[in-house]
């Protein structure tokens, strides 16, 4: 019989239940190694997939904002202009907020550029550098958005000093879109794979209550809470979230590592330097979490579910 | 104190397995529950249990109406009253020590406290060298012994025990009952449910007879010319 022992105080007690079902959370996966492999294999690859989508999705908009801001609005300047008016509205393309960087090109500067090109050249020759226009090349800044991008050339078009402007409205609307895709696919699978979890985790939860019904309803008849019967499953729950989290990037540092060099020779041919990068610490600490968090819901609505089913006579 | 005052239980609308039972057991009072197979011996103690719900009538324990208390009060309840088994119901996935100081490990004691107590309460009972054995290699008696070890060594109010020595021989019986009694002379209240009518005999308590749900007697050995 308990010897003249101080009773211990409600928070004692509730740190060391909670010691005792995370090292017993900690050591249920390890009782049927296999039968747990599989689970961690398979919300491994639950969590992997929506993870290779948001990374490629990172790495994708880092591109479109580089490509964005490689291609850059070229204003053709009236002919009636001279040299100093042409100046005023340079500096004034300069004050706007968009804009990065604005440079005068003159038609002989515009004809020497072309020269430079080998299968150009040849025609250039014949055109007289009287015939073609000044020209200002305008660079916005990273951050701006097409729509930014657009009021801009909207408001130069219908200046009269200015004879045309040119910019690819289209293609930033496509490559726009396509991330936008992207990024969607990524929501779209991680909320479906979500599901996935809930009902893997909660069926390897339901199946480890099976098996430990007896103990479970013996533990409720010698004075255990539910809080504290259900505990240890919810830190199993938590183990089982950290070790699939960890497994779901290995994987993605496995395919980017593979992925990487198709991606770089890809972008090579479209004239572009990719250097693709897997995800920061924080943001590896940001997937643990989730997969921790997501696990961890899993595994209480299980139990909550559960309990009247299987644990009361 | 226990009472129950006109408690009746059914199982579905034609199966009555208590019958409006009354009756008071005094805190420190040692007595037996007996009766046929099916007369209602281990119902009583799953009411005080509080595994099953009653159908009718009121239990009050140590004060507490059994009908009044919250789901957040039946562990807290149920952590003033130790319930041995019939068949034990160890864990054997964990040592006796184990099985013992979970008790006490619910209850929030230290791992060191909770084990040490354990090793105390097998020692008590006999059973000390077994204190690293997994339940399924030990005797029948000594399982049950680890059981009684699980239900006194959080040092509870009441003891409940429900057909104790129903796969013991006489003589392990018999020791049984000597451990009850003493744990009964350390004022901890002891009911025990029992068809063994030669044991409710030579411990010479009150003896409750249940009859097909009912109260059929409710002695006490100087007072009744009950021969079970």
């Amino acid at each position: 019989m308990i010897k003249s022992t101080t009773k211990p105080s409600a928070l004692q007690s509730y740190v060391r239940g909670h010691k005792r079902a995370l090292a017993e959370g900690f050591l249920m996966p390890w009782k049927q190694p296999l039968k747990s492999s599989m689970t961690v294999l398979t919300l491994a690859i639950c969590f992997y997939i929506p993870l290779f989508l948001w990374t490629l999705w990172l790495n994708y908009d880092e591109l479109k904002q580089s490509w964005q801001n490689q291609g850059s609005i070229a204003v053709f300047v009236h002919d009636s202009l001279d040299m100093k008016e042409t100046g005023i509205l340079l500096q004034q393309i300069k004050d706007e907020d968009v804009v990065n960087e604005a440079t005068l090109m003159t038609a002989n500067e515009i004809k020497q550029q072309l020269n430079n090109d080998e299968q150009l050249s040849q025609f250039i020759d014949l055109i007289s550098t009287q015939d073609l226009p000044k020209q200002i090349n305008v660079k916005v800044h990273e951050s701006t958005s097409s729509e930014a991008i657009e009021r801009f050339v909207n408001q130069y078009e219908i200046n009269p000093q200015i004879e045309y402007v040119s910019y690819d409205k289209q293609w930033l609307n496509q490559l726009q879109a396509l991330t936008q895709t992207l990024l969607q696919m990524a929501r779209i699978s991680a909320l479906m794979f979500v599901l996935i979890i809930m009902v893997i985790l909660g069926n390897t939860i339901a199946n480890e209550i099976t098996d430990h019904k007896n103990e479970l309803r013996l533990l409720e008849l010698i004075g255990a809470t539910w809080a504290q019967v259900r505990r240890s499953f919810l830190y199993m729950g938590t183990f089982l979230g950290i070790y699939a989290g960890l497994l779901a990037l290995l994987f993605l540092a496995v395919s980017f590592w593979w992925f990487d060099d198709l991606a770089t020779s890809l972008a090579q041919n479209f004239g572009m330097n990719l250097n693709f990068h897997g995800l920061s610490f924080s943001q590896i600490f940001l997937v643990l979490a989730v997969s921790i968090i997501v696990t961890w819901l899993a595994a209480r609505m299980t139990l909550t579910s559960q309990r009247l089913n299987q644990i009361r006579d | 104190m226990i009472s129950f005052n006109r408690v009746s239980k059914s199982y579905g609308k034609d199966n009555k397995a208590l019958r409006d039972i009354s009756f008071a057991i005094e805190d420190g009072e040692m007595l037996f529950l007996t009766g046929h197979s099916g007369a209602g011996k281990t119902t009583i103690l799953k009411l005080l249990m509080l595994m099953q719900d009653i159908s009718y009538g009121q239990i009050h324990v140590n004060g507490q109406d059994l009908n009044q208390l919250s789901p957040k009060e039946i562990p807290k309840y149920r952590r003033h009253i130790g319930m041995i088994f019939q068949d034990h119901r160890l864990l054997e996935n964990k040592t006796v020590l184990e099985n013992i100081a979970l008790s006490l490990q619910i209850r929030g004691y230290s791992k060191e406290v909770s084990y040490k107590n354990a090793r105390a309460a097998l020692i008590q009972l006999g059973i000390g060298e077994k204190a690293n054995f997994f339940p399924q290699e030990l005797s029948s008696g000594q399982q049950q012994r680890v059981g009684i070890a699980r239900a006194f060594v959080a040092k509870p109010d009441i003891i409940l025990a429900d057909e104790p020595t129903g796969n013991l021989d006489p003589d392990l019986s018999l020791e049984l009952m000597q451990i009850f009694e003493g744990l009964n002379q350390q004022g901890i209240t002891i009911l025990i449910a029992s068809h063994d009518l030669f044991l409710i005999k030579r411990m010479q308590k009150r003896v409750l007879v249940l009859k097909n749900g009912e109260l059929e007697d409710d002695f006490r050995p100087q007072q009744s010319a009950y021969t079970p």
